[in-house]
């Protein structure tokens, strides 16, 4: 193979030359790279399943490259070049020699760019920084967990794993601020308040205005730190000298945050362990004694979680609330939450039951337990941010015991179109500006729908309720897949054991539209009332001589937010 | 206010059923004779075995006269062992009490027995069946008709009733009924646009069933993608189908004659006699319709295609200003008390 693939090189004008290194075949290149002469080293594999890696050989020669991280192979100094996430390529493993000659152009581009401009490299290096630093980590070792929201100079306790915990929160070391936001049911709070674990020392948080590049090896690290530390503004030096590092210890965490490039914030930690109890080291004259290991930290603040997670912490601070936690409700409240919604408040009278276990989002442990209540635990379970509440009533307790308007949003979920017309003619008699997001779905898999009505703009709730027939005020949705009229309930038991017949795909799939509609309205985006629907399939309807309707048969617009407004509404007409 | 809605007031302006107040004398009056009919059929010796409504009144297509007239479509039904061998002995004995009953100028026509009430503008057209089984045969024949056209008619009234309700067809999949309700608002205009358009001696020709049938066969439902009924579009796309429907026969003298056949037994042409006079009236009038139409359509503004359907079909239509007056004013709330619906959460 290593022969094959330098005679394939070579006839696009490489200097290769086929070898061994250490036992492993391996191809060289040699080539000039922004006026350098370079060597490149492929290690021959059975078969590339992801890109090709070419090392680059005597890297230190030329600096200190992004993108480029240098290991040890026995004594020989290689540079192991970042080219691609390997997740991000798909490869051609069906044609190994064009994969290898792609790989190599890739790595030859990446290293001309990162010699030629050393602005973009100094750059990428501070893009970099963590990756980097994770280098110098010792491997298989957990994070530290640090729950910090803001990067300013503090001293805050760090807890012990507990004893044998080998997963969950627990495992970790954590630096835990007494004022963390973090909700009182949260795993995190649970792990640190309620089992008593161990204070192990002190961490101290150092914001830098400078960030200084990771160093390359651990041999180099006491110098990076000491470098840092002189770099630090007076204040902020004489405030750890004389308030945060006068602790004298014989272990000090310290938590350094930096803003890297495009106002990316990172987080990086240093553990001091000395045999003896003594302040914080801030200069070279103090730094004998002490053992200085780079250790990894995983930030656990809801900028970097929530974010992390696909959420927005422009979230935080709406106001929502979710009326029916059923299959869909429950669903809602939890994307909802999952995209950064901290004061979501469930409104439902109903308790969880049995019945619900196979197309409701809570656990069996909640069974009895007001469904309302259920998804507060589990959202404060789930979310560490969470400020959830709950109220065991129905909507219309909820419309006479609140005010509407103190929300940013309400969602209703509770499938009963006679109470959310009423609920609708309540906010219009009493002049409630508010916005309101009505989600529903029908029976056999057919689809489900939303609408969201955004006060003062084009289009209302009783647009989506306008009946075509006769241009009146309708009982019966105009957007609904199956007429009117039918028998869609099923009953196992009898009178007051009727369902309507759907799976949780249904149910899901209604709530992540709304989810997703609700999120666009909060974050500003969506600024006019709309309405959207998806549409199933009508195997199940058509099974059970269901009829459907003709915006059914003829809706090809899935997913897609269309305008509210229906021109014969009295509502909007007036 | 959108085109639909004014469509919908029109339709509500000029609907009739039988329940409705201004029915009221006329539903009385039909009650009133039917029992008298049924104790003179008795007393002949051939008791009603069955009765029922035909006609418009029965496929909810009834629209009011511009002249307040109303009628009475009324089937006798006998069983054929008791029906005497004339069918028009039955027919007189209809008239007979129709004249004790204080109508004026009962006829024994072909098909029916026909007679007005002066009084209350109501006309009445009663017809007689005999039934074996399932079969029924109209009787047919005028009072001094001879022996060679005095029968007992194979007929199939309900299967007409039944044609005009059905809804199995492709075209009324999604919706069903209200592409069904539908093609019964499309009857309706039509037959207002004959009063309104022909003078009384040819719109006496222009048969309501002949249009009924047409207008079923032809129909082209128009829902737009969300299920809002288009009543213009509908209109004029079952307007241009029926020109095109094999329905007008062009002669060699440039006129038209009209054949339009029964949908069930005994599939007579209704226009059968009908004039060349009557079929070319019909069918220029129903070019300046599709002509009307199209220019509606293609009109964006409400108040000017308000004003083309009020020249075709009258004042019951209403104008742009009309509309405009009524907007806002009231809540219109649904007719229904309870619908049922298939949301779930």
């Amino acid at each position: 193979m290593k022969n094959q693939i330098s005679q394939y090189l070579s006839e696009y004008g490489f200097d290769c030359e086929p070898g061994d290194f250490f036992g492993q075949g391996v191809v060289k290149v040699s080539t000039t790279i922004s006026g350098y002469a370079a060597e490149l080293m492929l290690r021959i594999e059975d078969r590339f399943l992801s890109l090709p890696e070419f090392l680059l050989l005597e890297p230190s020669k030329y600096g200190k490259l992004a993108h480029v991280n240098i290991e040890r192979i026995d004594d020989v100094e290689v540079g192991l070049v970042c080219v691609n996430a390997p997740d991000a390529v798909s490869v051609n493993f069906d044609q190994p020699l064009l994969l290898v000659r792609d790989s190599l152009k890739r790595h030859i581009s990446l290293l001309e760019s990162v010699m030629s401009d050393p602005d973009w490299n100094d750059r990428e290096l501070l893009r970099e920084f963590y990756s980097n630093w994770l280098f110098l980590c010792k491997s298989g070792q957990k994070p530290l967990l640090i729950n910090f929201s803001q990067p300013i100079l503090q001293r805050v306790d760090v807890y012990e794993p507990i004893e044998k915990a080998n997963y969950g929160l627990h495992s970790y070391y954590v630096a835990h601020p007494s004022d963390s936001e973090i909700s009182k049911l949260s795993e995190m709070h649970f792990s640190i308040k309620e089992r008593d674990r161990k204070v192990a020392g002190k961490a101290v948080v150092i914001p830098l205005d400078q960030l200084i590049p990771a160093p390359n090896s651990n041999e180099s690290v006491e110098d990076w730190y000491l470098k840092t530390i002189n770099r630090l503004p007076d204040e902020r030096l004489n405030q750890l000298r004389d308030q945060l590092g006068q602790w004298r210890d014989r272990h000090y965490w310290i938590v350094f945050t930096a803003i890297t490039v495009d106002n990316n914030r990172t987080w990086f930690a240093l553990k001091l362990d000395n045999d003896n109890k003594k302040a914080l080291p801030l200069s070279s004259n103090k730094i004998d004694g002490w053992r200085l290991t780079p250790i990894s930290v995983r930030v656990f603040n809801q900028e970097n979680v929530v974010q992390r997670g696909g959420g927005s912490t422009s979230l935080a601070d709406k106001k929502v609330a979710v009326v029916g936690v059923g299959s869909v409700g429950s669903e809602v409240g939890h994307k909802l939450a999952a995209a950064g919604v901290r004061h979501l408040h469930f409104i439902d009278p109903d308790f969880y039951q049995i019945d619900n276990l196979h197309r409701h989002m809570l656990p069996q442990a909640y069974i009895d337990l007001p469904k309302s209540m259920g998804m507060v635990y589990q959202c404060h379970a789930q979310f560490p941010w969470s400020d959830a509440h709950y109220s065991c009533e129905s909507l219309l307790t909820f419309v006479e015991k609140y005010p509407c308007d103190f929300f940013d949003l309400i969602v209703i979920a509770i499938g009963n179109p006679s109470l959310e017309r009423f609920f609708k003619q309540h906010l219009l008699d009493n002049n409630i500006d508010v916005t309101t997001l009505n989600c529903w779905l029908e029976g056999f898999g057919v689809g489900g729908h939303a609408v969201l009505d955004i006060s003062g703009t084009d289009g209302c709730l009783l647009c989506a309720y306008v009946d075509h027939a006769d241009g009146c005020r309708g009982l019966h949705s105009n957007l609904n897949f199956i007429e009117a009229n039918q028998d869609v309930m099923k009953s196992i038991a009898g009178c007051g054991n009727q369902f309507i017949s759907y799976g949780a795909a249904s149910s899901a799939q209604t709530a992540v539209m709304a989810s997703s509609l609700a999120i666009r309205y909060l974050e500003g985006k969506q600024a006019d009332s709309c309405r959207v629907s998806w549409k199933g399939d009508d195997d199940d309807a058509q099974a059970e001589n269901i009829k459907l309707t003709h915006r059914y048969y003829q809706f090809k617009e899935s997913l897609k937010r269309l305008p509210l407004l229906d021109e014969d509404c009295d509502v909007c007409s007036r | 206010m959108s085109i639909q809605r004014k469509f919908i007031n029109f339709h509500n302006a000029i609907k009739l059923s039988r329940e409705d107040d201004k029915y009221r004398d006329a539903r009385e009056k039909d009650e009133s004779i039917l029992a008298a009919l049924k104790a003179a059929f008795k007393e002949a010796g051939y008791p009603v075995i069955e009765t029922f409504i035909q006609g418009s009144l029965r496929t909810a297509t009834t629209i009011k006269h511009p002249k307040n007239d109303f009628d009475i479509d009324r089937a006798l039904v006998i069983d054929s062992a008791n029906a005497p061998e004339d069918p028009v002995e039955v027919k007189k004995v209809v008239c007979s009490v129709l004249e004790k009953r204080g109508f004026k100028d009962a006829k024994i026509k072909m098909p029916c027995v026909t007679a007005d009430y002066a009084s209350l503008n109501l006309h009445i057209d009663i017809v007689v069946y005999r039934k074996s089984g399932d079969n029924y045969e109209l009787a047919v024949g005028k009072r001094n008709s001879g022996d060679a056209v005095k029968e007992w008619s194979p007929s199939d009234p309900k299967g007409l009733i039944d044609n005009i309700n059905d809804k199995s067809s492709y075209v009324y999949i999604g919706s069903t009924e209200d592409k069904l309700c539908q093609y019964k608002r499309l009857v309706r205009y039509m037959k207002r646009w004959r009063d309104e358009k022909f003078e009384d001696s040819v719109r006496k020709k222009v048969y309501s069933i002949g249009i009924t049938v047409m207008l079923k066969e032809q129909f082209k439902p128009v829902l737009n993608e969300e299920g809002k009924p288009d009543d213009l579009q509908a209109l004029r796309d079952t307007v241009a189908a029926i020109l095109t429907g094999g329905y007008f026969k062009p002669q060699v003298d440039g006129n038209y004659r009209v054949k339009v056949d029964l949908p069930v037994t005994p599939s007579r042409d209704i226009f059968d006699g009908s004039s060349a006079a009557t079929g070319t009236q019909f069918w220029n009038k129903l070019n300046t319709v599709l002509r009307k139409l199209d220019k509606a359509l293609a009109e964006e503004s409400l108040k000017k295609q308000c004003d083309i359907l009020r020249e075709l079909f009258g004042d019951d239509f209403e104008t742009a200003e009309d509309a405009n007056r009524n907007e806002g004013a009231k809540v219109a709330f649904s007719t229904a008390g309870s619908v049922g619906t298939s949301q779930g959460a």
